[in-house]
């Protein structure tokens, strides 16, 4: 999967710079103080992995496990509504999940409008959802809400299913949209 | 206390401060200061009120009570009613996306790993035997200005999210040379340990510069509003980003494209667009004196305030008491720090006529702090909430009585 525009533009506005500023730096670093002073324990394989709870952009980190939209409209009816609305709407305890269709609410910030990448959302609801809980949340009951989050708001998720392997190839209306800062200051308002 | 004590301790009060704004330090006055104090302290005991014995911690007056205003997750600073440019820690800012965890400093833990030579894990201890650094500056956040605010709203209500401490900790760039950064690595995660783990992505290059692992604030450790026992400091960016109850950096080449930075922290512009990663605080100012809810009598007065950039020293204000029609430079306090709230004044007699002050700031790359409606014609209708550094004031009718003056959203 080749990632879009985001990505390139980050490297190549940081790339170069950051070759010859990562040089001079590093360079810089070894000649005011080459003391490595060997402070800090290397950790075991399980305390790395014990938080090594993140999935990026290109779905690394995603565990085995996968659902279906059918069952995630189940379980997001008995987990979520109650915060994020039986529509996905949002109230005033949780933001809008689903993008209303025209006429039928207000847009706020959604998984339409701003998510540009799908396995962040598997990411974003292992780690912080629901509030006041921590993770309690298996893998397959993650892809089954991601999986109906995603129809929902009319993005195609292929055999109505989310899984390791297929998560990270949906395509996100909202990619196209992002683009990254380069302002530098200076005279111009952007 | 006798009338003459009394008389005594208001001349004595006189002097000194006549003595303090001469800077002369005289032997009379050194006397009188004396006076003062055992009137005071005679007048105190004569109400019966407590003496002013020594105590473990120090204590306001019991005449100043300033205070944070607090919804579940949010404080403001009152910037009306402070000094200087430190935030005493107690009136810091505070936004908790998810709560204050407690940690216990005996066993916390940060990894680093990745893209490193040898991940490693860094108890407290250990992060206060490495090179420490200590530096002033301010955090913000992003969501720091209100739309259509009230017209008896306040620079705590305009500008509240914002606040300076003087940081001491670890620069990053000692903890990168420990665990061998590769020179793979573009990105980094900092993650949080608090509940939903609020995390950020980094680009390398702003570890390697000035970013630090703080472990005190004010000269003692982090209040845990501030993110106890330790947190990532990146000065002049956005809040958000700047991690607190820090536990895990992991080193990658791309960005993890958070939740944070996507659906939140992030910028609509005009076409559809959307702004990432728009980590800079843009540079701006606010008079925080006179400010609602003051009432202002005419007569002379050091018209006064902070100004601040994310991108660096704030090198020029100018002040305007006529809504923008003149515009003359104000006095900066120095010394000027890069990316820390700058006092700025400039002293003015009022009329007693009604007219608007307003305060525009200049940083070192020449940016000038924007109207509302510049800032609009560039970002757009929907452009959201974040990275709002619009020019606002201050109305004074001629009854003195402060009212905001904001330009309206439209």
């Amino acid at each position: 999967m080749g990632l879009t525009k985001p990505f390139r533009s980050r490297s190549r506005a940081w790339g170069p710079s950051l070759a010859v500023t990562g040089i001079v730096v590093l360079a810089g670093c070894a000649q005011r103080d080459a003391t490595m002073y060997g402070i800090g324990h290397a950790p075991s394989l399980s305390e790395i992995a014990a938080w090594d709870i993140d999935v990026n952009a290109r779905g690394d980190g995603l565990p085995p496990g996968g659902g279906t939209v059918a069952q995630g409209a189940a379980y997001y009816a008995g987990l979520c509504a109650s915060c994020h609305g039986a529509r996905g709407e949002g109230t005033q305890l949780a933001s809008q999940l689903i993008r209303p269709d025209s006429g039928s609410g207000t847009p706020r910030r959604n998984i339409a409008t701003h998510w540009p990448y799908a396995p962040p959302l598997f990411d974003y609801i292992r780690r912080a959802m629901p509030p006041g809980a921590s993770a309690p949340y298996g893998a397959d009951t993650i892809y089954a809400i991601v999986a109906h989050l995603l129809e929902a708001n009319h993005v195609n998720v292929p055999n109505h299913r989310a899984d390791q392997s297929t998560l990270p190839s949906v395509a996100m209306p909202a990619r196209q949209r992002f683009v990254v800062d380069d302002r530098r200051g200076g005279h111009e308002l952007r | 206390m006798s009338d003459e004590s009394r008389g005594i301790s208001r001349r004595a009060a006189t002097a000194r401060l006549g003595a303090l704004v001469t800077g002369l330090g005289t032997a009379a006055g050194i006397r009188h200061r004396v006076s003062l104090s055992a009137a005071l302290l005679e007048g105190a005991t004569a109400r019966g009120e407590p003496d002013g014995s020594a105590t473990a911690h120090g204590e306001r007056s019991p005449y100043e009570d300033p205070k944070r205003s607090a919804s579940q997750s949010t404080s403001t600073t009152p910037l009306q009613e402070l000094h200087g440019t430190i935030t005493p820690s107690d009136l810091h800012f505070e936004v908790h996306n998810s709560g204050i965890p407690a940690i216990d400093p005996a066993a916390y833990k940060l990894l680093l790993h990745g893209l490193v030579d040898r991940p490693t894990a860094f108890s407290l201890a250990d992060l206060k035997r490495l090179p420490s650094e200590t530096r002033t500056c301010f955090i913000e956040c992003a969501g720091n200005y209100p739309r259509n605010a009230p017209v008896t709203a306040t620079p705590e209500m305009m500008a509240g999210l914002t606040s300076q401490s003087e940081w001491t900790g670890v620069p990053l760039r000692v903890l990168l040379h420990e665990v061998g950064l590769s020179p793979k690595a573009r990105w980094f995660l900092a993650e949080g340990a608090d509940r939903a783990h609020i995390d950020r992505s980094i680009p390398v290059e702003k570890g390697l510069d000035d970013a630090f692992l703080a472990y005190a604030q004010n000269g003692e450790a982090l209040r845990p509003a501030q993110g106890y026992p330790v947190r990532l400091v990146l000065p002049g960016w956005e809040g958000n980003t700047n991690i607190k109850w820090l536990r895990r950096l992991k080193f990658a080449v791309e960005p993890f494209m958070t939740r944070w930075e996507t659906s939140r922290y992030s910028d609509g512009l005009p076409d559809a667009r959307i702004r990432q990663f728009s980590f800079v605080i843009d540079a701006r100012s606010i008079i925080t004196f006179p400010a609602p809810p003051a009432t202002l009598a005419p007569g002379w007065i050091d018209l006064r305030g902070i100004a601040w950039s994310g991108r660096g020293r704030i090198t020029r204000v100018e002040l305007s008491t006529d809504g923008g029609g003149t515009w003359r430079d104000a006095d900066l306090q120095g010394p000027v720090l890069s990316k820390a709230h700058t006092r700025f004044g400039k002293m003015w007699h009022w009329d007693g006529k009604e007219c608007v002050i307003l305060s525009r700031a200049i940083d070192e790359t020449g940016y000038v702090q924007p109207t509302l409606a510049e800032l609009r014609s560039v970002r757009g209708r929907d452009t959201g909430p974040y990275h709002l550094n619009p020019i606002i004031g201050w109305r004074i009718p001629a009854d003195g009585r402060l009212e905001l003056r904001q330009e309206a959203w439209g």
